[in-house]
């Protein structure tokens, strides 16, 4: 047994999803089936059996060395929820028969992984940048004319980003810190900020996050449910790793939470709906990393760890919702629950865990980070990140479960969805009840050891009253809920309306200069083109007097005048015979 | 409001009374601030905030950021 133990030690979990993507680019229809489930149970496998305190090293250039794996407690919990995420993330994609878009999806996890593992900087910056490059064929295999253009913004946005955290790691190497670490140095340097803004981007941070509620609604069904898993939540990770307990993150964290709640009120697109709710649940883990106890960090990696599960089993519902119907808006989705039973009832324990009802996911880990801010002496953060909590239990507990499945039948014709979908949500909500019902099974995956017992009666009394105490709420103020035909237009409008009219304008600058340098010049090409196609002709008229023995002095024979063809082939042949020799010799 | 529509009413606010008097009776009082023992604070809390978020969300925010559908033009395709 130790020595199976031992070799499988080397495999690192990424790689083998890398490896996978590779082979799934390639190969037909049912072996890539295979490939799809087995990859990601040798993920699973590898990150298990991958103990806190390893390290691997590749060398590198100048002496530096490559610190391609190096695990401890929060890496290993990222790493192994990430696997998990495949493979449910490829059961759910099984049947798409498009091996880009698998093998991209395969790329994208195993990208996360690497990053999570990465010792040093320069791996690090390699995984982070393919997970922009991988997941944005989620997005253009959409294919139509929006998720092409929503595509093109999304990897401009985080090849931005990615840029700056290039930047600033460039400023940590060559200071002569090569290892990833805590960025704790007592003035924040330009290194500190360019890193910070780098991961602010993935993580979603407004006004730095509407690349995401703009690309997520766009992607393919099953690209969304990879996305909605990975890159901010790699983010999160970069947080915790690099920033523990700075204070700025806390109140970013608090404003995020409660910024994708509101929004998440007016949206009338589902999956858009969700995103925001990205946003609002990324806002709790960033505020947890901000405290930067053990208890918050704690609460920050059980959050992701559980977000992880029940975002993506929204995803999926909301996906198979509209791979049944073809529509995505709220305004023409309602009273599905007869015709979907069991897509209603997977998405409704998704939805019951994202507002943390008890013995579901999310209700174990909300509560941990909650206990944090409290016990740190921050009663303003915890009643404005429990505020954000309402929010979710209004947005999708109640009025995204309630308008798609639950409200008035809008006589939509409902087109039976792939058997597999079934097994992925099956899989996801059977994971937001185990780890609800037996806690510890997540809070063992947690880097600090959990002093913390959520299920007290006062803590489950709680949180029924501040449901019912919404719902009330909710139920009284429905009529004005439903949504309408309009959108919500986000901080990305400074890129798509003005930022678009001012690259307009500077490319329409740009032409007319050359527009009117082009005529100019072409003007003057035409006037002189009759004085040199006859030199000897101009050359009479000004002097030159004409040979005497020529029966035709005005006209020009260009053979006359230049060298022959091969007189410039021999040249050349010389001139490469003797810089050759010069080389070799 | 219909009579289904105020039956849900009816039980919801029946569970929360009962959940208060739950609370009177069985949970000791502990934390780390007033309103973690103050009684029925989160039923209080739950409906003041689902109510702030709502308003805000329906009253300041929409006016700033509601457009029409096609606002970034129909197809959405790049800035033509």
């Amino acid at each position: 047994m130790a020595e199976v133990r031992t070799a499988m030690i080397e495999f690192h979990p990424g790689l083998i999803l890398i490896l996978g993507g590779l082979l799934v680019s390639f190969l037909p229809n049912r072996p890539r089936q295979v490939v799809m489930v087995v990859a990601p149970l040798l993920a699973i496998a590898a990150a298990l059996s991958i103990e806190s305190g390893m390290m691997r090293t590749l060398p590198f250039i100048n002496g530096m060395e490559l610190v391609w794996l190096k695990a401890d407690a929060l890496s290993l919990g990222f790493a192994f929820i990430f696997s998990v995420m495949a493979l449910l993330g490829n059961v759910y994609s099984l049947h798409i028969n498009h091996a880009g878009e698998s093998a991209a999806a395969m790329f994208y996890a195993g990208g996360s992984i690497g990053a999570v593992l990465a010792g040093d900087w320069l791996t690090l910056i390699f995984f982070w940048e393919s997970l922009a490059i991988s997941s944005v064929f989620l997005i253009w295999n959409k294919k139509d004319a929006r998720a092409i253009a929503a595509g093109f913004r999304y990897i401009l946005v985080h090849m931005m980003g990615g840029n700056l955290l290039l930047a600033g790691i460039f400023l940590k190497i060559s200071g002569g810190s090569f290892t990833v670490a805590a960025l704790t140095t007592a003035v924040p340097d330009t290194a500190y900020w360019l890193i910070l803004l780098g991961v602010s981007i993935n993580a979603a941070i407004p006004p730095l996050h509407a690349w995401l509620t703009d690309a997520y609604p766009e992607a393919t069904i099953t690209g969304s449910v990879f996305m909605c898993s990975y890159t901010s939540k790699v983010a999160v990770y970069a947080l915790i790793r690099l920033f523990p307990g700075s204070q700025l993150l806390i109140w970013v964290g608090v404003i995020m939470a409660i910024y994708g709640v509101i929004f998440a009120v007016l949206e009338n697109d589902i999956r858009r709906l969700l995103s925001y709710h990205i946003i609002s649940q990324v806002g709790f883990m960033v505020a947890g990393a901000g405290i930067g106890t053990e208890m918050a960090i704690n609460g920050a990696v059980a959050l992701a760890f559980s977000n992880i599960i029940y975002k993506s089993l929204l995803f999926m519902g909301a996906g198979a919702v509209i791979d049944a119907t073809g529509r995505r808006k709220l305004t023409q989705l309602g009273g599905l629950y007869r015709k979907m039973p069991l897509v209603a009832m997977f998405f409704g324990i998704g939805a019951f865990s994202i507002s943390g009802v008890p013995f579901t996911a999310g209700f174990v880990s909300k509560a941990l980070e909650l206990n944090a801010a409290a016990a740190n002496g921050m009663p303003t953060v915890e009643l404005l990140l429990y505020l954000a909590g309402i929010g979710t239990f209004l947005s999708i507990a109640f009025k995204l479960n309630y308008l798609m499945f639950y409200g008035p039948d809008n006589g939509i014709e409902v087109k039976e969805i792939p058997k597999n979908m079934y097994v992925a949500m099956a899989g996801g909500a059977f994971l937001c009840i185990l780890y609800g019902v037996l806690p510890n099974l997540l809070y063992s995956r947690l880097p600090f050891a959990v002093d913390y017992a959520p299920y007290t009666l006062d803590h489950v009394i709680s949180t029924l009253q501040l449901m019912l105490g919404a719902f009330v709420v909710f139920w009284v103020l429905l009529p004005k809920l439903h949504t309408h035909d309009v959108i919500s237009i986000d901080t990305d409008w400074f890129y798509r309306k003005p930022f678009a009219v001012f690259v307009d304008a500077t490319v329409k600058l740009v032409c007319a200069i050359r527009d009117w340098f082009g005529e100019r010049g072409w003007d003057t090409l035409h006037k002189m083109t009759p004085l040199f196609a006859n030199p000897l002709k101009w050359a009479y008229q000004h002097g030159v007097e004409p040979e005497a023995q020529s029966p035709a002095p005005a006209v020009y024979q260009e053979d006359k005048y230049r060298f022959p063809v091969g007189l410039t082939v021999l040249l050349t042949v010389v001139m490469f015979v003797v810089t050759a020799a010069y080389i070799w010799v | 409001m219909t009579e289904k529509n105020k039956r849900v009413l009816i039980v919801s606010v029946v569970i929360i009374v009962l959940s208060v008097l739950l609370e009177a009776l069985f949970v000791h009082p502990h934390g780390h601030y007033w309103y973690h023992t103050f009684l029925s604070f989160d039923a209080f809390f739950g409906f003041i905030g689902c109510l702030v978020l709502i308003l805000v969300a329906k009253i300041p925010v929409r006016s700033l950021v509601e457009r029409d559908e096609d606002y970034y033009g129909g197809g959405e395709n790049g800035n033509d």
